[in-house]
């Protein structure tokens, strides 16, 4: 009996790990592929031929991109988006957060508040009105554009508000009677213990802003201003050669196939948030968990 | 979602509590301030929907045209097709999005080295940070005719296949990639489920002569059934919402057919064909619906599993 | 406390929301046309003061500038603004695929540039909107002679097309004629396999079968011909299989009159029958399997890299054309006027004469400037030293600077529409042939065409050595002559505008018809599924949109 249950075991761990294993390749492989890909010859990348290691290795496709000017003035253009946009977001979801983690006694009005921030993440105008108004504030062409109208992310609010909630109440108390303001116990007690959480919804911000290519498209009229992403999905779009082109350019377009130059171009795009990502990863599962999941 | 019952906090002097309380009000007002102009004004912009909107007569110029604009809509048949696009879409993506997180974190959880799951948990959450443009240029060029996934169909002796040019294939696509994309992150709500459940149970059963598979079906499944029944709760707000930034950059208009969403329909109704009116009052009644939803889910939610989010 | 807290907050609100309000739903300035001084009317009187004209362009191609220009400062703005005193200024510089995007947004929000380019559809939702100038007397007065003379040599049907109410609302750019599709063959392949070139539909057909057979590249992976998802491209325009619907007498996309009505060309049996052609040469795997799921860029690699040795274009051929000759010194293109039906006939669609059309924002208080910047660019770009022209002098240094620096870069004028004779695609492909036989290129009728003459010079003296120069041979050359070959039948044509019920349903009116299409061809749907689909089209709102045109048409 017990032997036949230790092998019944075994095999509910044998199928764990390969279950788990396949997983986790599964999600691996289209980014080695892609990185074989931007690092393969053209032809051999046209043709199908490159899995997951890169045929006739050429670097081409990178010497290329370091040829594109758009290339690094996007970039650029998106580092500044998820510095300011970042900052934005974390001041105003911790200043938000926090009144709004306070009991009804000590905030009557908590709950006008608490209704209007659900409101607002329920219901949105559309394109049009929201162009309208982006025009009229004369905001058109401007970094502002793309961080003011996602400023205050309702859904981190509520995310730290409950964070905030489960902040022991002996150390809100201990403040209290140290004569602390409620500036002072947001910044000194609050704020420190809620890192993980903080953690998280800085992750989140960073890569909503890298990510974020609809509202480059629209708000922004200056090629020099776009956002990376928004210039990568134009490529996607049409990758036209353009007429006029000198030999050397004719014969890097020879080296080159635009599959090879894309998932260069891919990967590249992708490489701040894989940076950024580890680092993050280990609070945000607490920071999500205790923010959002508790029954 | 946790409510703490009210904080006891002592007896305060009233001209604390007063300033306390103002500084709470002040600390809200920028944020409200923004989100009022950002998201509250555009809202105005909702009357085109009940008007033949023409710019150069603005919306005070411009005719009302009632509830014209909606019976148009309804009579158009694409609408009708856009509507089981997204219901099907959205729906099948949500059962997915929660079977397949919920059998990884019950497999995970057999796994026993530690170090293992943090390598598997680091990888399958990346997908979640990366964007539709980057992916969608990944897997369209892996499926195109001389993608990767065509050459080893071919290697295997099979004949190729169009993948986003047949709607049923292009379907299947979007609601995989987007599993994809999301079921590591999906599962991290499981696998704190599954933190919480108390180790003796399991050497109880094991004591009992319960097999490891039986230790699973009895106690850690359980131990997940209000987590998974307060998931498929809440998502019901989003059946309407069948990922507009993957299917934008993947569709084609070989695919309307099958992949055409309200979003994606919405989009090219105002800013293709400048069908300013009927793409707002598309938007409305999306709106509306999903509101009701949401409201409805989160009553159900709240009456099922006792969770509140605010 | 809470209470008076409560009412602040309350009232703060409401004081929000009228701001936004008045922000949000502000009236719309006054329309009313502005009282413009008149007296320099004329095609090149200088202003006083400056004007400033802005507009919004697409992003330009690389190489289109010179290093330190860009649309605000180029050879023709310079030369507009030291002539005329005339500058522009770019409101906004998007990615062409979005264009047309930005236009809707810019319409919507009333804020239009002074001056646009725009397609048919986006010049009607101007008008819906009252936003542009009537051009009428501008044009009258102020159109340089060299152009009034390129323009006149369409005859009425020109302006006719974008004429509302016998007011000219917007100046038209205009569509060359003879660029119909012509059919380019990989010459070398032909000679491989002992054939002439294809005349007939069965004999192109032929040819295609002949070259998957070919396996030129010996990875079995050779198409025969493709086309894009569209399916028919309509006038100029690249892959489409426009002639083999046209050999079988069917002009799908366009506006026909039978029996003295207007009549939707996709609706009509004979597009039936070229269907059930299409469909057996899918069948078959001679018309390429992948058509409807591959992109511009694909499509080329395909010519590129020897996968495809014919397909159907405009004489000015895709870059696949060239890029084949990188890979491969063998190839050697040809273009033919063909497929022709039993008479020898090369049947066309009479095109639509408008390719584009120029507006002016009614808030620009100077319609006449932007005539004459139109005038100035032209000036420039085909030097204009006539004695009407004032600015001779400075226009001919103008035009030797932009030979010498970008002479592709026409867009980079202040006012990116084409004029020409509607025959320059002849007139030069002749002037190119004269210039070459009398070695001096000042015999060239046209003028600006000098670059492309000693491309194809060079092309002719190191056959394929630049790109460049092998594509211009094979546009303003060999394209050139086939499109104008002697064979090209017009078929009247009866209606290329739009009306009330097309901007609300063409859009998937047009869906229906593409897909009924693609269904056929591909084997999906029955031959007969074509029946369905006119009475569904007809219904869907076909037959309303029919009757409009019907009415416009007579009007």
């Amino acid at each position: 009996m017990v032997k036949s249950n230790s092998s019944g075991d075994r095999m509910v761990k044998i199928v764990s790990y390969t279950v788990v294993t396949v997983l986790m390749l599964s999600c691996l492989l289209p980014l080695i592929h892609t990185l074989a890909l931007s690092l393969s010859d053209k032809s051999a990348a046209a043709s199908g031929m490159v899995t997951l290691w890169p045929v006739r290795p050429s670097n081409s496709a990178y010497k290329a991109i370091l040829g594109d000017k758009q290339f690094f003035l996007s970039f650029k253009n998106s580092i500044v988006r998820i510095l300011l946009g970042g900052a934005l977001n974390i001041f105003f979801t911790v200043t938000m957060a926090f009144p709004l983690s306070r009991s009804k006694r000590l905030f009557p009005q908590r709950n006008i508040y608490m209704w209007f921030l659900i409101f607002t993440m329920l219901f949105s105008g559309g394109i049009i009105p929201m162009y309208l108004l982006i025009y009229r504030l004369k905001l058109m062409d401007s970094i502002w554009a793309l961080v003011l109208p996602s400023a205050v992310p309702v859904y981190n609010v509520i995310l730290l508000m409950n964070y905030f909630r489960g902040v022991p109440r002996e150390l809100d108390e201990a403040a209290r009677l140290d004569g602390a303001g409620p500036l002072r116990t947001m910044l000194q007690v609050f704020v420190p213990v809620s890192m993980p959480c903080i953690a998280t919804i800085t992750l989140f911000s960073i890569v909503g802003h890298w990510n974020a290519f609809f509202d480059g498209a629209i708000y922004i009229n200056t090629q020099a201003k776009v956002p990376l992403q928004t210039y990568i999905q134009q490529l996607v779009v049409d990758m036209r050669a353009s007429s006029v082109m000198s030999k050397e350019e004719l014969a890097m377009l020879a080296e080159i196939s635009g599959k090879s130059f894309n998932a260069a171009k891919v990967i590249v795009t992708m490489l701040p948030v894989l940076l950024v990502y580890p680092f993050l990863q280990k609070y945000f599962v607490h920071g999500i968990v205790l923010g959002s999941v508790k029954g | 979602m946790m409510t703490n019952s009210n904080r006891s906090s002592g007896s305060l002097p009233k001209k604390r509590s007063n300033s306390e309380r103002l500084t709470y009000n002040l600390l809200m007002w920028p944020g409200v301030i923004l989100l009022f102009i950002f998201s509250i004004v555009p809202l105005f912009g909702l009357v085109i929907a009940f008007q033949n909107y023409i710019p150069a007569k603005g919306i005070a110029g411009s005719e009302w045209v009632g509830l014209d604009n909606f019976i148009l809509i309804f009579s158009l048949p694409d609408s009708w097709r856009v509507l089981g696009n997204t219901l099907y879409i959205a729906i099948a993506k949500m059962s997915i999005g929660i079977v397949v997180p919920l059998i990884f974190a019950i497999m995970l959880n057999e796994v026993s080295s530690k170090r293992y799951k943090q390598v598997v948990q680091t990888v399958v959450y990346m997908p979640y940070f990366l964007s539709w443009v980057i992916l969608g240029g990944i897997f369209l060029s892996m499926l195109s005719i001389d993608g990767v996934i065509n050459r080893i169909i071919e290697m295997l002796g099979e004949e190729p296949v169009m993948f986003m040019a047949d709607g049923k294939w292009a379907r299947a696509i979007i609601i995989l990639t987007d599993c994809w994309k999301n079921f590591g992150y999906g599962a991290i709500i499981y696998l704190a489920a599954l933190t919480s459940i108390d180790l003796d149970l399991y050497e109880a059963a094991a004591i009992d002569g319960a097999s490891r598979f039986r230790q699973i079906l009895h106690v850690t499944v359980p131990a997940l059934v209000p987590t998974v029944v307060l998931v498929a709760t809440l998502n019901l707000g989003g059946v309407l919402n069948a990922g507009f930034d993957q299917i934008y950059n993947m569709y084609n208009p070989l695919v309307y057919d099958t992949i055409d969403i309200i979003d994606t329909f919405v989009y090219r109704m105002g800013l293709v064909d400048m069908q300013f009116s009927l793409g707002t009052a598309v938007g409305l009644f999306k709106s509306v619906v999903s509101f009701v939803l949401i409201v409805l889910s989160y009553v159900l939610a709240k009456k099922f599993t006792g969770y509140r989010i605010f | 406390m809470g209470k008076i807290y409560q009412r602040i907050i309350a009232t703060l609100l409401v004081a929000l929301m009228m701001t936004a309000l008045a922000a949000c739903g502000g009236q719309p300035e006054d329309t009313d046309d502005p009282i413009v001084e008149t007296d320099k009317w004329d095609p090149y009187s200088p202003y006083n003061e400056t004007i400033v004209m802005t507009k919004g362009v697409t992003v330009a191609a690389q190489g289109s500038f010179k290093e330190g220009e860009n649309f605000e400062n180029n050879v023709f703005t310079r030369y507009l603004k030291n002539t005329m005193n005339i500058e522009t200024k770019v409101l906004w510089e998007v990615d062409a695929a979005l264009y047309d995007q930005k236009i809707a947004l810019s319409i919507a929000i009333q804020e239009i540039p002074d001056i646009m380019v725009v397609d048919r559809i986006i010049y009607k939702q101007l008008l819906d909107n009252d936003l542009i100038w009537d051009m009428t007397e501008a044009y009258e007065k102020c159109i340089s002679p060299f152009l009034k003379e390129q323009y006149d040599s369409y005859g009425e049907r020109l302006f006719k097309e974008v004429e509302v109410d016998g007011k000219l609302m917007g100046i038209p750019g205009t569509s060359l004629g003879n660029c119909h599709n012509v059919l380019w063959i990989r010459k070398d392949w032909l000679d491989k396999l002992g054939m002439d070139a294809p005349t007939t539909l069965d004999e192109v057909i032929d040819t295609a079968r002949a070259f998957k057979k070919l396996n030129y590249n010996g990875q079995n992976n050779t198409v025969g011909l493709t086309t894009t998802s569209d399916i028919y491209g309509g006038y100029n325009s690249w892959w489409g299989l426009d002639t083999i619907f046209s050999y079988y007498g069917a002009y799908p996309g366009v506006w026909l009159e039978r029996d003295g009505k207007a009549v939707y060309g996709s609706i009509l049996p004979e597009v039936k029958t070229a269907l059930a052609k299409l469909r057996d040469l899918y069948a078959e795997g001679i018309l390429d399997r992948e058509f409807a799921i591959r992109n511009e860029a694909d499509r080329q690699q395909l010519l590129g890299s020897g996968r495809l040795g014919m397909y159907f274009s405009v004489w000015w051929p895709s870059n696949g054309v060239p890029d084949s000759t990188i890979n491969d010194k063998n190839a050697e293109w040809i273009a033919v006027s063909a497929p022709a039906d039993a008479n020898g006939k090369l049947k066309v669609p009479q095109n639509d004469p408008v390719q584009h059309i120029m507006i002016v924002s009614k808030k620009f208080k100077h319609p006449e400037a932007a005539i004459k910047a139109l005038n100035a660019g032209y000036d420039v770009l085909r030097c204009n030293t006539s004695e009407t022209n004032p600015y001779a002098e400075q226009a001919a240094e103008a035009y030797r600077y932009f030979m010498d620096t970008t002479p592709n870069a026409w867009k980079a004028m202040p006012i990116p529409i084409e004029i020409n004779y509607e025959d320059c695609v002849r007139i030069t492909m002749e002037d190119i042939e004269n210039a070459i036989k009398a070695e001096d290129p000042s015999v060239m009728r046209i003028k600006g065409f000098e670059a492309s003459y000693e491309m194809v010079l060079l092309n002719r003296q190191k056959p394929k050595e630049s790109y460049a120069a092998y594509l211009e041979e094979m546009a303003r050359i060999v394209g050139a002559r086939a499109a104008s070959a002697g064979n090209v039948e017009l078929i009247p044509t009866c209606f290329y505008g739009n009306t009330r019920t097309m901007s609300t349903m063409w859009s998937s009116l047009k869906k229906m018809e593409n897909e009924a299409m693609l269904k056929i061809i591909t084997g999906e749907a029955d031959i007969d599924s074509f029946d369905d689909f006119v009475s569904k089209w007809l219904r869907a709102g076909g037959q309303r949109i029919t009757d409009e045109v019907e009415a416009e048409r007579i009007k």
